[in-house]
């Protein structure tokens, strides 16, 4: 890393995010013109953002080689008051909350209080959602049952494919042109919804190709300014670049990656999707450009390394917009889910392995920041060396990159319909999620707690923290005659909260479709242009509805308890366990350790609880899957939870599994924390127990302890066990390499350990940044040692 | 016929210290020697009928612990790994040893014996050929030493060795670097003298530096930890060492 990226990644890294009005305010402005106020939907979203590429502050930093920041300046982060409108109260949150906080300053209060509020109040999508919701669905969402992804934030989920490498925004304009041409009012009933489709979609492509432009202007009068030479030199190239891209397709290695930066501006500043964006396969997309600057020599590999550095510090500078409520709860962290994929397959399914693979992973070892994440697709026809050599910088111990199984994303992909093409040039976004990139709209909808649907089982239906029913009536305990019938209940329970969280997707999908359409992601995801359809409203080739289940591991110990003690040992009759959870196991502590320690539990490689964990999976997945969307698409199933393991088990009583009230559940398909004791072979084959296949992720957490990946020989081990999992069918794992020491000692004095990055779930994130109980969580988590 | 059994006191997976890759190693219950830096002190004493058996041992038949070895076999199969029989010492219980090494052969299990030598030639011979590699362990290379300290000769040791380094499976040397016992200069002498004279027909040589980690096992058995005073071999003097060897042999290794 040179002194001008040092100097930038030092900025980046010590700014601490604020909001800023700016966007909230454009919008505004335009929103509150009489003179648009009977604008069709697609049309007043596009001209949106075209209002805003072409009023928004310029950012320009002197050691910049990439240019654009989504807010005014760098981690100034925009709100998005037509989905969510914070109050005053929610902004004070924000500001003095202990972690995740962002700065809000008087003036900001001033604008919203003035501004902001007055005018958005009654018109956010998130106040009109809940409005229309059931009080069926609120009274579960307000359980903790499940979250709802689309409450603070627009759909988003999905990446970038080769669309966008290949195709200036002129290009795309001159599509939508001439398909507007081509409508037929006369024979299509569609045309005019099509056409406002279009134009929206026309404005947008305006407003990107307007900021490039502007960025330009910019540059270049930096430039004339400029006494440095060579900087002078740099500023005009820069200046040529803007110029070019986005309007037109990038030739070069410098203005691919500038192009894809507008592009990923373009989505962030339209709405605040969820995991942001992301380029999706990275060294395969820049590769052509790469090797053609090589040969016709307008590039170096040290310069191209430069580059990639200087685009890392763009993602490191946008942090999530502001979450608060449940959306803060499920996902606390400032890191917004871009994931950069490497490896893998090519289209034509050869290895997918090339120079820039090396490259990018040397910037993601030294650059060490929390944004991009990223991840390594693993095909059987990748070569050791780079598993290796991602394996060499998962030793680091900042839990990047994570680890795929290209054959599993790919076979996922097929179940679920895609092309061969589609699924090969596929990977996984967010944290853990299957998509096909640049042509799939794959909605994540909200986390779905199977531990509390146990606990509501258990209740017949009743919420016991609150007396309210929440459920169907599915028997009481006493009536349960073996543990047959209580798992068909419990089946009961899932297929009536799916039903449930279902009904209310279909509903919040449709909100988004006819409201607040999305016209510039439109534009970047393949065949929204061609159909004249919105990206929100089924335009993607791909569309996916996902409910992502949480609490595997609990929720298996918990039955796999009940099975044991109650119906094979009859050591304790249902009836008086239930009444100790009730209690917390308060007087209970022994027959709690009995319950904690003597249980089959998931995660030990032992056919009597992973054989549950196999029927849970199964209850969960026929409850979703293949239930249509809105948008021409089904629900899926994947199994991750970001930070809602926490969030959930804050809301969930006792577990017969030994666990306390109001304790974290167990995250992803990993293990309950510190409860599998037969090393990581027995935690993978029991992991491979279920069908990832089915799904649209999993997430499996490791913790190893340092020495375990010290000499390139154990790092063969730890590879080759990588390789196993996935010749099982597992579709991700992921490592902390931190000792159990480290983190406590960071506990006591979090000041000392500023640098300190753990891996959560699906990302990672400073330590100190992590709330204590989500800290505890991951010091409980099994070390696993080499013996 | 009764099925074969034995006595173990634990088995380990994903063990990646006793040979190649990813393994399983099975802990024998019963050692003929009593080595004070012992890291295993619980698998000294020998199960014997009529006697009160030893805290954590156990019998288990051969077919058990096949079946139990052969779940990790994707992980063998992927890394290059088997199934380790350590202890104690396995050739201790050659009838059980023998079982188990054939139904690994049948079941084309990769195997291991780690082993610190003594037991008669008659019966190591033919159960260290039945392995498919060799864990050597040698601690004195100097007769009187060893009866000293771990309460045996060195002639069984070294005739197996000899025949070993003749003809038999691939093999390693494991040597344990211990203050105060198998670090004086004459021993580490005598040591690199026979990787020098060995060294065509050992694959790799293994330092293994003394390090307290057992000390808490010692306290729970509440027996007598000779080492309790000896601090972990600094990684400077194990580099020595290892640096010295790889003048003469290719693959030194500090660490199982």
């Amino acid at each position: 890393m040179n002194e001008r990226i040092r100097r930038l990644r030092e900025k980046s890294n010590n700014t601490h995010p604020g909001i800023s009005t700016e966007r909230a305010l454009l919008l505004t402005q335009f929103c509150a013109d009489p003179a648009h106020a009977a604008m069709p939907a697609p049309v007043l979203r596009g001209s949106v953002f075209r209002h805003i590429m072409e009023n928004k502050t310029l950012f320009l930093d002197p050691d910049e080689l990439i240019v654009g920041e989504r807010g005014p300046s760098p981690r100034a982060t925009p709100t998005y008051p037509e989905i969510c409108l914070h109050s005053l109260e929610d902004l004070e949150v924000l500001h003095s909350r202990p972690k995740v906080s962002f700065t809000v300053d008087s003036e900001t209060r001033r604008v919203y209080d003035q501004q902001i509020i007055p005018f958005w109040t009654g018109r956010s999508l998130r106040e009109y959602m809940f409005k229309e919701l059931s009080p069926e669905w609120r009274r579960a969402y307000e359980a903790g049952v499940f979250t709802e992804f689309q409450e603070q934030r627009a759909p988003g989920h999905t990446a970038g494919g080769s669309r966008i490498f290949e195709k200036g925004f002129l290009d795309i304009l001159c599509e939508i042109r001439s398909q507007m041409q081509e409508l037929d009012f006369a024979t299509d009933p569609h045309a005019l919804e099509t056409r406002e489709n279009l134009q929206g979609m026309e404005q947008a492509a305006l407003g990107i190709i307007a900021l490039g432009h502007r960025y330009a202007d910019l540059i270049r009068e930096q430039a004339r300014k400029e006494n440095n030479l060579s900087r002078r030199n740099e500023l005009e190239t820069m200046a040529d670049i803007c110029s070019r891209v986005p309007e037109h397709a990038p030739r070069t290695f410098w203005e691919a990656l500038q192009h894809y930066w507008f592009v990923h501006l373009g989505v962030i500043t339209e709405f605040n999707t969820w995991d942001s964006f992301n380029p999706g396969r990275l060294d395969q997309h820049l590769l052509p450009f790469y090797r053609r600057d090589l040969a016709e020599r307008r590039l170096t590999p040290e310069r191209a390394k430069e580059l990639l550095c200087a685009f890392w510090i763009k993602f490191n500078n946008q942090p999530a917009p502001p979450k608060v409520g449940v959306t803060a709860q499920e996902s606390n962290t400032y890191t917004d889910f871009c994931l950069i994929n490497l490896g893998g397959v090519d289209r034509d399914g050869k290895d997918g392995v090339n120079e820039l693979t090396y490259m990018i992973l040397d910037v993601i070892e030294e650059m060490r920041i929390l944004q991009p994440s990223s991840m390594v697709q693993i095909s059987c026809k990748n070569p050791d060396r780079f598993v290796k050599r991602a394996l060499e910088i998962v030793a680091t111990g900042f839990g990047q990159p994570s680890m795929f199984n290209t054959e599993a994303i790919i076979t996922e992909l097929l179940r679920q319909g895609k092309t061969l093409k589609d699924a090969r040039e596929g990977g996984a976004s967010g944290c853990v999620e299957t998509g096909a990139f640049g042509r799939e709209a794959y909605f994540l909808t909200g986390y779905f707690n199977l531990p509390k649907i146990l606990e509501l089982t258990l209740h017949n239906g009743k919420d016991p923290r609150t007396g309210i029913q929440l459920g169907p009536h599915t028997g009481e305990v006493a009536d349960f005659k073996d543990f047959t019938q209580l798992l068909q209940a419990f089946a009961q329970q899932v297929a009536f909260f799916a039903d449930l969280k279902i009904q209310g997707n279909n509903l919040i999908e449709q909100i988004y479709a006819r409201n607040m359409p999305a016209p510039f992601l439109s534009l970047v995801i393949e065949d929204c242009v061609s159909a004249g359809r919105d990206y929100h409203c089924g335009g993607a080739r791909y569309n996916t509805s996902y409910i992502q289940g949480v609490g595997l591991g609990s929720v298996t110990d918990s039955l796999s308890a009940i099975k044991r003690h109650v119906f094979e040992t009859g050591a304790i009759s249902l009836e008086a366990l239930v009444a100790m959870l009730d209690r917390d196991f308060n007087d209970a502590e022994q027959w709690r350790k009995c319950l904690w320690n003597d249980t089959p539990r998931w995660g030990n490689d032992e056919e009597a609880a992973d054989g549950l964990a196999a029927e849970v999976f199964e209850i969960f997945f026929s409850a979703v899957d293949g239930r249509p969307n809105t948008r021409g698409g089904v629900h899926r199933i994947n199994l991750l939870p970001t930070t809602s393991h926490v969030y959930f088990g804050s809301v969930t009583g006792a577990s017969a599994d030994g666990r306390r009230a109001g304790t974290p559940l167990s995250e992803g398909i990993s293990p309950v924390q510190g409860t599998d004791r037969n090393g990581p072979t027995a935690v993978i084959l029991s992991a491979a127990r279920i069908d990832h296949q089915r799904t649209g992720g999993t997430l499996l957490n490791q913790k190893f302890s340092p020495d375990l990946l010290q000499s390139p020989e154990s790092l063969g081990k730890v590879l080759s066990l990588v390789r196993a999992y996935f010749r099982l069918g597992g579709h991700h794992v992921q490592f902390n390499v931190v000792d159990a020491k480290t983190l406590r000692d960071a506990q006591k004095e979090p000041e000392k350990h500023r640098d300190l990055i753990v891996r959560v779930a699906g990302y990672s994130d400073y330590f100190n940044d992590l709330g204590r109980d989500l800290q505890d969580e991951i010091i409980r988590r099994t070390e696993h040692q080499g013996f | 016929m009764a099925p074969v059994s034995g006595w173990i006191f634990d088995t380990k997976r994903f063990a990646v210290h006793d040979g190649p890759g990813i393994r399983t190693t099975v802990f024998f219950q019963g050692c003929p020697l009593h080595c004070p830096w012992c890291h295993n002190p619980e698998s000294m004493p020998f199960a014997r009928s009529g006697r009160p058996v030893p805290p954590g041992a156990r019998q288990v038949t051969v077919a058990e612990l096949i079946s139990r070895v052969e779940r990790d076999r994707v992980f063998y199969e992927e890394s290059g790994g088997g199934v380790t029989f350590s202890g104690g010492e396995p050739l201790s219980q050659p009838r059980f040893l023998e079982a188990l090494l054939t139904a690994c052969r049948e079941k084309k299990l990769q195997t291991a014996l780690d082993t610190c030598g003594h037991a008669s030639p008659q019966t190591a011979r033919p159960l260290l050929r039945h392995a498919d590699l060799v864990l050597f362990d040698v601690k004195f290379f100097l007769s009187r030493e060893l009866l000293r300290h771990c309460g045996a000769t060195n002639r069984y040791i070294f005739s197996n060795l000899e025949q070993l380094l003749t003809d038999g499976p691939r093999l390693w040397l494991r040597f344990p670097l211990i203050p105060g016992y198998t670090d004086t200069p004459d021993n580490l002498n005598a040591f690199e003298e026979r990787v020098r004279e060995w060294r065509d027909r050992i694959e790799r040589v293994s330092i293994l530096p003394f390090h307290p980690a057992a000390a808490h096992k010692y306290r729970r058995l509440q027996i007598r930890n000779p080492m309790r005073q000896v601090p972990q071999v600094p990684e400077t003097i194990a580099l020595a060492l290892a640096k010295r060897l790889q003048a003469i042999h290719p693959d030194i290794h500090i660490g199982g």
